[in-house]
C-alpha cells in the first residue's frame, strides 16, 4: 500500500515536462552574415584577368556583407537588452542604475548603426562603402565591443547569481526530506552526511565566486575611475579572474553540486526499492 | 352573550392549588430529564465508536503515522532530477552565451574587414578556411573562424 502511493507519487512528479532554452536570436543574423560573406569572397576568388568581377556586383556583395553585419549587431543589441529586462532589481538599487545606464549605451549604439545603415543604402559609390565597412568595423572593436563585454559580465554575473540561490534552497529541501526520511526509518541517521556536507562546500564556493563576479561588474561600472589608480602598481604582476571565468568556475561548481543531488536521489530510490 | 364573557373576565385570576402545581413541575421536569439523558448518552457512544474507528483505520492502513511526510519526502527526489536536468540546461546555455558575443564580434571584425578591403582574392583567409573546411569529413558545429584560421596557420 505504501509503495504503491510512493509510486503514483513520483509517476505524477515524472510528468513534468522540462521546459527547454530557446536558440540565440543571434545565431540566424550570424548564419546570414556568413552567407554573404562567402558570396563576396568567392565571388572575387572566381574573377580572373579575362572576367573580372562587375563594379555592380562588387557594389551590392559589399553592401550585402555591411549590412548582415550591422543586422547581427541589432540582434545583439536586442538579445542584450531583453536579457537585462529579465533581471529582477529594487528600483532605487545601484544594480537598477548601472542597468539603466546600459540601456543608454545601448540605445547609443542602436543610432549609430541605424544612421549607417541608412547612409549605406542611399550610397553608390564602392569605395563610399569601403569606408563605411572600416568606420563600423573601428566602431564595434573601440566603443562598441568594450561596453557589450561589461554588458554581458554584469548579465551573466546576476543570471549565475539566481542559479547559486537556487541551488542553496534545493540544498536546504534536500536536508529537509533527508531529516524525514531518518524520522520515518527509511534511511539510517547521517546516512547521506559526506554526501551533503560536499554538495555544501560547491554551492558555498559558487556563492563566493558568483559575489566576487557581481564585486567586480558593479565596481566597473560604479568606482571605475577611482579604483583604477589604487590597484595598478600592486596587481600588475597578478592577472585577477575575470567576472566571466569567476561565473564560468561558479556554473562547474553548482552542476557537480546538483549532480550530487541527483546521486542523493538515486539512492534514495534504491533504499526504498522503487 | 355580555353575561358569558363577564365570567370569562373572572376566569382570568384562576390559580391552581400550590401542591397541585410543585406536583406538576416536577414531574414535567423530570420526564423531560429522562428523555435527554438517554439521548446524548447514545450519541456520544455512537460518535465515539465512530471516531475511534476511523482513527483504528488510519493507522491500519498507513502503518505509520510518520509515513505521508516520508511519502512527499520521496517525490521531492523527483524534483531534485527535473530540477537538475532544468539548471543543467541553464548552465549550458549560459556557459554557451558567453563565448558568443566573442564569436559574433570575430565574425563581424573579419566581414567588416573583407568589404572594407582589397585584398588578395585568391589568397585569402576566409577562402583558405572555407576550403580547409572541407577538408573535414566530419566537421564540429561548433568550430568557429578562429579555429579554422588557426588550422590555416599552423
Amino acid at each position: 500500500m505504501k509503495k504503491t502511493i510512493i509510486f503514483i507519487l513520483l509517476l505524477a512528479t515524472l510528468i513534468t515536462v522540462t521546459p527547454k532554452a530557446d536558440a540565440s536570436i543571434i545565431e540566424s543574423a550570424a548564419r546570414n552574415l556568413d552567407s554573404s560573406l562567402n558570396q563576396l569572397i568567392t565571388a572575387k576568388d572566381e574573377a580572373t584577368a579575362e572576367k573580372t568581377l562587375s563594379p555592380e556586383e562588387d557594389l551590392a556583395f559589399r553592401k550585402k556583407v555591411v549590412n548582415d553585419a550591422l543586422i547581427l549587431s541589432f540582434k545583439e543589441i536586442e538579445d542584450i537588452k531583453g536579457k537585462l529586462d529579465s533581471l529582477n532589481f529594487e528600483e532605487k538599487s545601484d544594480e537598477n542604475k548601472v542597468r539603466g545606464q546600459f540601456f543608454i549605451d545601448l540605445g547609443e549604439f542602436e543610432t549609430t548603426y541605424r544612421d549607417l545603415q541608412g547612409r549605406l543604402d542611399k550610397e553608390t559609390n564602392v569605395e563610399k562603402i569601403k569606408d563605411i565597412a572600416r568606420y563600423a568595423k573601428e566602431y564595434r572593436e573601440k566603443a562598441y565591443g568594450p561596453i557589450i563585454t561589461e554588458i554581458v559580465d554584469f548579465i551573466l554575473a546576476f543570471q549565475t547569481d539566481k542559479l547559486v540561490a537556487g541551488a542553496g534552497i534545493r540544498f536546504g529541501k534536500i536536508e529537509t526530506d533527508i531529516k524525514k526520511l531518518e524520522r520515518a526509518s527509511f534511511i539510517e541517521i547521517g546516512y547521506f552526511d559526506r554526501q551533503m556536507e560536499e554538495a555544501g562546500k560547491l554551492i558555498s564556493n559558487a556563492k563566493e565566486l558568483v559575489n566576487k563576479a557581481k564585486a567586480m561588474v558593479m565596481e566597473n561600472d560604479i568606482d571605475q575611475e577611482e579604483e583604477k589608480g589604487e590597484v595598478k602598481e600592486e596587481e600588475e604582476e597578478i592577472v585577477p579572474p575575470t567576472p566571466r571565468e569567476l561565473c564560468e568556475a561558479a556554473l562547474i561548481d553548482l552542476r557537480s553540486g546538483y549532480g550530487i543531488f541527483v546521486d542523493i536521489s538515486n539512492s534514495v530510490k534504491k533504499i526504498i526499492k522503487i | 352573550m355580555d353575561k358569558t364573557i363577564e365570567k370569562l373576565k373572572s376566569l382570568k385570576s384562576i390559580m391552581p392549588d400550590a401542591d397541585f402545581a410543585s406536583i406538576s413541575r416536577s414531574v414535567i421536569l423530570s420526564s423531560v430529564k429522562t428523555v435527554k439523558t438517554k439521548r446524548s448518552f447514545i450519541y456520544d457512544f455512537g460518535m465515539s465508536i465512530g471516531v475511534m474507528a476511523t482513527a483504528v483505520t488510519i493507522a491500519v492502513l498507513l502503518g505509520n503515522v510518520r509515513t505521508p511526510s516520508a511519502i512527499l519526502a520521496v517525490s521531492n527526489f523527483n524534483t531534485v532530477e527535473n530540477e537538475a536536468a532544468t539548471i543543467g540546461n541553464d548552465i549550458d546555455v549560459v556557459l554557451q552565451e558567453i563565448g558568443s558575443f566573442d564569436r559574433s564580434a570575430k565574425k563581424t571584425a573579419l566581414a567588416l574587414n573583407e568589404a572594407a578591403g582589397n585584398g588578395p582574392a585568391h589568397l585569402n583567409e576566409s577562402i583558405l578556411s572555407a576550403e580547409i573546411e572541407k577538408l573535414d569529413i566530419n566537421p564540429s558545429a561548433e568550430q568557429d573562424v578562429e579555429t579554422l584560421l588557426n588550422k590555416a596557420i599552423f
